[in-house]
């Protein structure tokens, strides 16, 4: 059985920066579906670039489906082109990703690479991913001008519009009203069904159990620090606790004083014993 | 919910990934040219943003870093414009020498100093180039590189020879001395001192308050610009199945480079209200107040005894 990806011991760093991946290792099988955990600046976005071969690593390094990615590789036929089509890439700054003039000519972009399909086609891809996506509205507007959220979703309606096989999302949810976030949410459930394999970088606990069945953690030292599926990880409160995705929180009530941990921020419930 | 489009469904099977996707027949699929242009111009953004964006240098100690910058400014402006006057290449020599010798002594990166000094004069050889040769620039011939022997060519008469001459070699090399001088002394200036205090060191100089903000803004909306410019290229190349035709890509340059400027345009206004809401006022303050010390008297009397000596050969 061939890994979709391959993660060989990599370490990567920014020009002039110390390392912010180190000796990182794991595989991907097909139609799994990965959430990759981590505080801020642990390294979660710089993995997703690589891995959507946009950096490369300075040591080790990341096969897919067999096939090494270098530079060189990705610009090779077939794999280059089998590359891009099947594996789309969510940025978290949905504002760096979007470049044309419209919101119809953002989603015919990738699509227009490929000859073989028609206009017809194509505006009939456009139309029904929008349709879904529920921002049927925005289609001739400046993706630019766009809110954030919105901008957001015609990001990933640009992605699902050739339809990928490999999705890699970069805080998909942040920033999404409960409707778009539901929509979101129910869309990612059916392609994963359909064998879509999901990579999502998140802060999103609570959404977690909705988004993956298996977790990464990175720690703030830019190492791998777990690997296994998330319920365990999540109920997991020393490791959670020791890469600061949760905070130890202090509290009163009435004479008691305690402390337990916390991965949400405000309102919460939970019951005393003492 | 939504059911999604039939053609939605993610259809590519482990054994697909050996071929092109479908709807991509093989002869339009041509291996994209890898472009030596792409990496020199990756290459050019790192080293701008860092001039642009990283004040780690002027964090560290040095020797420039420890002067203060209205003095600074003023010794190396000095020398700069000196440097323009200068006729012989010595003199250019020199200062290019204590160029290096500074940068070593401010621990600016090598990487930095000659990555910039090898990029810029390069450029200026090209254009100079053209200036060597007989047929522009009078004088003996050092090299030969094709002799016509009075050749017409139609109603003209030839030169009877092209050749490299003496005079032509001295104004080119003295050209590329003198930019690789102004530049690295530019680079020395940024790279040792933070910006706030450069912007402070041009006010406290008699620079008009309107001409150092604008210099301000201009050096917030570069940093974006190249952030934004760089973003752009990878979402680009995340979403390309093909390399496409030169035309098609000339004309998403020109698509791109006006996406570019509407999002710079969007943010940097942004940065601006950010600027404001924190209180800027188009003055520079600073943390703490410059202070001036003897050293900083020294460093300007050196330099002016420098240009004026170099300026007598
Ligand atoms: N373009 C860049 N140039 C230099 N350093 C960078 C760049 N992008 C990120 N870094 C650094 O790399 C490290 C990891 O950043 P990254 O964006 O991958 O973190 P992250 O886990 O996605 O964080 P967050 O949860 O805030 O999104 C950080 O220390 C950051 O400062
Ligand atoms: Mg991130």
């Amino acid at each position: 059985m061939q890994f979709l990806f391959n993660v060989d011991n990599i370490t990567f760093a920014y020009p002039g920066e110390g390392p912010c991946l180190l000796d990182v290792s794991f595989n991907v099988n097909f139609g799994e579906r990965i959430a990759m955990l981590g505080a801020n600046g642990s390294g979660k976005s710089t993995l997703l670039h690589l891995l959507d071969g946009l950096y490369f690593p300075s040591t080790g390094s990341i096969n897919v489906m067999g096939q090494k990615l270098t530079e060189e590789s990705v610009e090779t036929v077939p794999f280059g082109p089998r590359f891009r089509k099947e594996v789309g890439f969510l940025f978290q700054n949905s504002d760096a990703q979007l470049f044309c003039p419209t919101v119809e000519e953002e989603l015919a972009f990738a699509p227009l690479q490929i000859s073989g399909w028609s206009r017809d086609e194509i505006m009939g891809r456009i139309t029904d991913t929008l349709d879904l996506l529920g921002i049927a509205h925005l289609r001739d507007r400046t993706p630019q001008k766009l809110s954030a959220g919105q901008k957001k979703m015609v990001a990933l309606a640009s992605i699902l519009v050739v339809s990928p096989s490999v999705l890699l999302l970069d805080e998909p949810t942040a920033g999404l009203d409960p409707r778009s976030q539901s929509i979101l949410l129910d869309i990612l459930d059916q392609l994963h069904r359909a064998g879509m394999t999901l990579i999502t970088a998140t802060h999103d606990l609570e959404l977690l159990p909705h988004l993956a069945d298996r977790a990464l953690v990175l720690g703030e030292d830019h190492t791998l620090v777990a690997d296994g599926p998330v319920e365990p990880i999540l109920a997991d409160t020393d490791l959670l606790l020791s890469v600061n995705l949760i905070h130890a929180h202090t509290h009163r009530h009435g004479d008691i004083s305690h402390t337990h941990p916390h991965y949400h921020v405000i309102g919460h419930e939970h019951s005393h014993n003492s | 919910m939504d059911q999604l489009p039939e053609w939605m469904l993610p259809q590519s099977t482990p054994d697909q990934w050996r071929t092109l996707p479908d709807g991509l027949p093989q002869k339009s699929a041509r291996p994209p040219r890898r472009s030596a242009a792409r990496s020199a111009v990756r290459e050019m953004i790192t080293l701008v943003s860092g001039m642009l964006t990283d004040d780690a240098t002027a964090a560290r100690r040095g020797l420039l870093q420890s002067i203060d910058t209205r003095f600074k400014t003023l010794g190396l402006i000095g020398i700069l414009v000196a440097s323009t006057f200068m006729h012989s290449l010595v003199p250019l020599a020199i200062c290019y020498l204590m160029c290096i010798t500074l940068a070593a002594a401010s621990r600016v990166s090598a990487r930095r100093f000659l990555g910039v000094l090898l990029v810029v004069p390069f450029f200026s050889l090209v254009i100079v180039l053209p200036a060597t040769l007989n047929i522009v620039t009078q004088g003996h011939p050092v090299w030969t590189i094709w002799r016509t022997d009075g050749m017409h060519l139609g109603p003209w008469q030839l030169p009877c020879m092209l050749a490299v001459t003496d005079s032509g070699l001295f104004i080119a090399s003295r050209f590329v001395l003198r930019t690789a001088v102004c530049v690295s002394l530019v680079v020395l200036l940024t790279s040792t001192t933070r910006w706030s205090y450069l912007f402070h060191g041009l006010r406290a100089l008699g620079v008009p308050q309107l001409f150092v903000a604008v210099l301000n803004m201009m050096q917030r909306y570069l940093d974006v610009l190249i952030r934004s410019a760089e973003q752009i290229h990878l979402a680009k190349i995340s979403r390309s199945i093909t390399s496409r035709s030169t035309r098609q890509e000339q004309s998403w340059v020109a698509a791109g480079i006006g996406a570019l400027f509407r999002r710079t345009y969007r943010l940097s206004g942004q940065v601006y209200l950010a600027m404001l809401s924190r209180g800027y006022t188009g003055e520079v303050k600073l943390l703490d107040s410059p202070r001036s010390h003897i050293r900083d008297w020294v460093f300007l009397f050196l330099a002016a005894a420098l240009v004026a000596l170099l300026l007598r050969f």
